[in-house]
């Protein structure tokens, strides 16, 4: 586990909120970080002295070959993984100083994941995984069903909200997953290889998605081969390969 | 490659899991042995106690509780066992699915699995019962440290040993086949389908503890499959103790009752001084029987009936009984009865001869309330005898008669008194008094309404004026229920063994339910989850199993150790029962929280927030 540097706890939402400034500059910025793995005897360098500005409501696409790091580097960004040496800062706060709970807090409030496998709560029906991150919020609203059951509407699953995951098809899982990643309204949605194992009719529709919520002034990072997602138009795309970044070109 | 091979190959490629199912059995197969082992030697230590003459009547009432404890004990590592080799083979479902849909024939795909069942079985019963085995010793050793003056031949336990790594390779063996079986017989698509089910019964009132509790409700309630053998198996644990402990606290308690009653409250003794120190030391759990040459029936020892009439006036005193107490033979009486299966009149009856203390007394005013089987004394010619005398000198006895003095008693009941160890006959004092052609009584028991210096003072100065002395019978009373106090003592590490079972049971029922949704809780740590939200979680769930399998197996326990475990069960007070299982709920949850510690610990150390490949 890479060293980390420990700032005063902060375990509330609204000391987390506190932290971040009005006027962001950059969603995310990454300052030289590198991230190694052990493995065995040896180490693999999967991010090597990567540099990243990416200012508020950009669309960035990272695509690359397998093994190069893309995934890494989305860890990095979604603030789940610490860097080996560097800085990580997402909306102008330095992630990587503060300890796990105040990361999970930032990630509660700033973020929003979509995985390439889904990764939804198994035990959970589509409405309770779309609920769990606004529970989590604290929020005391007693709307948070019909909150949450808006935005599977908005993803066209309102006829699926009492199924669990198991019993939803592909598609319509990663549809959940995208009403999760909006549940508390984050400023940075990531979502890795959101299309790689739909079909071409829900492929667009999450396509559409992160379109639209590109359009509403949210940060969107998408790792994926997507060439329709790598292709919209606006979007900043950039290659990684053994560790290293570079804008496309 | 053979099917042993690839099993071996395959437990030690999922090293995380299987060592957690091998912990798992180890444990409490080591924990069941020893305390199964245990258990037998403390029934010996009890048996070699309670044989030493006077404390023999007890014998009868620990015996009971010990062997509940044995027979649940069994049960117990039985039912984990089970419980553990079958949810192991439960979580294997969707490899079975999977060999299925690739074209592996049946019998391979079972020949497989139960391969691996046998290993991690064999493997846990044999090092398990290895250290119980050890752990036994070591209690053995810690008994001959604390109980230097009790001897009793040490005979290496291996039939037990070898019953019990029978019993559970029995039971494990056929709980890992049935999941196998089902499985096979099921169609790849449903084996390789996740087993949730859609609706989720709320958990009532920890639903309203928050969110984790609500998260941990629908993890465990969606999830049927193998649950309900865990929750079987904490219900048998968390039984085990609370019968330990609420029971044992029960049988102590109703010992000391018995015993209170048999001799009655605040009574002090007036007697011929010989008479009451030979009388009392066979009252003493510590005393030794009567002296044989001793008959009581010296004139010098016959109270004077004024002196009987002025004790009943003397202040402070609520009743006066006067007893006629006498050490004789006395012989078994045998009884005729018709045999219906070989359609003719037998004889029952060995005519044992012993020495036993007969006491007359007036039924209608006695101090004593004894606990007794069989029917009241109602005729002069009744007789109630006592425990050791019904399991040493009879065949059937209330069916067979006392004869003392050339007289025929109908023995009507068996009466629970320590007095000279059980060897004691209770008789209708006239009846006894012309038998023994006495007019008098040699023994007079003063109750008082409290046992207040200057009352007995009193009844001192006034039995002095007569030549008789007194005896303070309360003394002998509360030394007894010292040495009834210090056997329950003795069994003290049973129920923190039951306990700390259950806790190992439960720790690792967890730690299988937390790595079986391994990927769920990573899922949630990635979506802002605090560390100390999944640590609540564990708790959580830990604690809706707990109390879901721990409160009826409160319930259970208290209405075993009130209702089975002993007759006319005495609870210490009235906020005993709930006092008790109010500390047993607590020691669950302390359980559950302790349980959930190395879990949550475990989880964090095996965790990498990865976006997309998490080890499942």
């Amino acid at each position: 586990m890479p060293k980390k540097t420990t700032l005063p706890n902060k375990d509330t939402i609204d000391e987390v909120d506190a932290e971040i400034s009005e006027g962001v500059q950059h969603a995310v910025r990454l300052v030289n970080v590198s991230r190694v793995y052990a493995v065995g005897d040896s180490e693999v360098v999967a991010l090597n002295d990567v540099s990243l500005d990416v200012t508020p409501g950009e669309l960035v696409v990272v695509s690359g070959p397998s093994g190069s790091g893309k995934t890494t580097l989305l860890n990095m960004v979604g603030g789940l993984d610490y860097a080996s040496s560097g800085r990580v800062i997402l909306m102008d706060v330095p992630i990587g100083d503060y300890d796990e709970t105040f990361r999970a807090i930032f990630r509660l409030t700033n973020t929003g994941f979509v995985f390439q496998s889904y990764n939804l709560i198994s035990t959970l029906t589509a409405v309770e995984n779309v609920m769990f991150p606004m529970q989590l919020s604290d929020r005391r609203s007693r709307e948070l069903r019909k909150d949450a059951i808006k935005l599977l509407e908005d993803v066209r699953l309102s006829d699926r909200i009492n199924h669990l995951p198991w019993q939803l098809s592909s598609g319509e899982q990663q549809r959940v997953a995208m009403a999760r990643a909006m549940a508390n309204d984050p400023p940075i949605i990531i979502a890795d290889e959101p299309t790689a194992n739909l079909d071409a009719e829900s492929a667009e529709m999450i396509r559409g998605l992160l379109v639209h919520l590109n359009k509403i002034g949210k940060t969107v990072f998408v790792v994926t081969h997507d060439e329709n997602i790598i292709g919209i138009p606006g979007a900043r795309h950039l290659r990684m390969d053994k560790g290293v970044l570079s804008a496309n070109e | 490659m053979s099917d042993q091979d690839y099993a071996s190959k395959d437990l030690k490629r999922r090293p995380f899991r299987s060592v957690v199912v091998l912990l798992s059995m180890t444990t409490v197969v080591a924990f069941t042995t020893f305390l199964f082992l245990f258990a037998n030697v403390l029934l010996d230590v009890m048996s070699a106690v309670t044989s030493l003459g006077v404390s023999s009547p007890l014998g009868v009432l620990y015996d009971a509780f010990i062997w509940t404890t044995l027979l649940l004990v069994l049960i117990l590592g039985a039912v984990v066992v089970s419980s553990t080799v079958s949810l192991e083979m439960v979580s294997r479902r969707k490899d079975i699915g999977l060999m299925k849909s690739i074209g592996t024939l049946m019998d391979t795909i079972f020949d497989h699995f139960m391969a691996q069942a046998v290993i991690l079985l064999l493997a846990s019963v044999v090092l398990g019962i290895a250290c119980g085995t050890l752990m036994y010793l070591a209690g053995m050793l810690w008994l001959a440290a604390i109980l230097p003056t009790i001897r009793f031949a040490f005979n290496f336990p291996f039939l037990q040993i070898a019953g019990l790594a029978f019993v559970y390779l029995f039971v494990g063996y056929f709980a890992a086949q049935k999941p196998i079986y089902e499985t096979v017989q099921e169609s790849p698509i449903a084996a390789m389908s996740p087993d949730i089910i859609v609706r989720v019964r709320p958990m009532g009132y920890l639903d309203s503890f928050g969110l984790s509790f609500r998260m941990a409700t629908k993890a465990t309630g969606r999830r049927i499959k193998g649950s309900r053998r865990v929750l079987v198996s904490l219900f048998l644990g968390v039984c085990l103790a609370s019968v330990l402990w609420v029971g044992g606290g029960v049988v102590e308690n109703t010992t000391d009752t018995y015993v209170a009653r048999a001799m009655g409250s605040n009574v002090v003794a007036v007697g011929h001084p010989n008479l009451l120190s030979e009388y009392y030391d066979a009252y003493s759990l510590r005393g030794s029987p009567l002296n044989s040459s001793v008959t009581f029936l010296n004139s010098s020892y016959i109270v004077p009936l004024v002196l009987t009439q002025l004790l009943a006036d003397a202040p402070g005193v609520i009743q006066v009984e006067p007893r006629l107490v006498v050490s004789t033979n006395v012989k078994e009486g045998p009884a005729i009865i018709w045999n219906p299966t070989l359609q003719r009149y037998e004889r029952i009856g060995n005519d044992r001869v012993s020495q036993a203390i007969v006491v007359g007394l007036d039924w209608s005013r006695t101090i004593s309330t004894w606990y007794y089987e069989g029917e009241p004394v109602t005729k002069s010619g009744d007789v109630w005898i006592g425990g050791k005398m019904a399991t040493s000198m009879y065949v059937d006895p209330l069916v067979q008669t006392l004869q003392v003095q050339g007289s025929s008693l109908e023995v009507k009941g068996i009466a629970f008194d320590i007095l000279n160890g059980g060897m004691v006959a209770m008789m209708d004092l006239s009846s006894m008094q012309s038998l023994w052609n006495v007019s008098g009584t040699n023994l007079v028991l003063v109750q008082l309404y409290s046992y207040d210096a200057l009352y007995i003072s009193q009844i001192e100065a006034i039995a002095n004026s007569y030549g008789m002395g007194i005896y303070r019978q309360e003394d002998v009373l509360s030394r007894n229920k010292q040495t009834i106090g210090g056997i329950w003592l003795l069994m003290q590490p049973l129920p923190v063994m039951a306990l700390f079972s259950a806790f190992l049971n439960l720790m690792y029922f967890l730690l299988v339910s937390v790595f079986g949704r391994f990927r769920d809780y990573v899922i949630m740590r990635s979506v802002g989850a605090k560390p100390s939200f999944i640590a609540k979680t564990m708790i959580a769930e830990g604690l809706g199993l707990g109390l879901r399998a721990g409160l009826p197996a409160v319930v259970a326990a208290t209405l075993i150790s009130v209702y089975v475990l002993i007759p006319e069960a005495a609870v210490p007070s009235l906020l005993y029962l709930p006092i008790m299982t109010f500390l047993v709920l607590l020691a669950l949850i302390a359980t559950v929280v302790l349980a959930s510690v190395p879990v949550y610990v475990i989880f964090n150390s095996q965790s990498e927030l990865r976006v997309s490949e998490f080890s499942v």
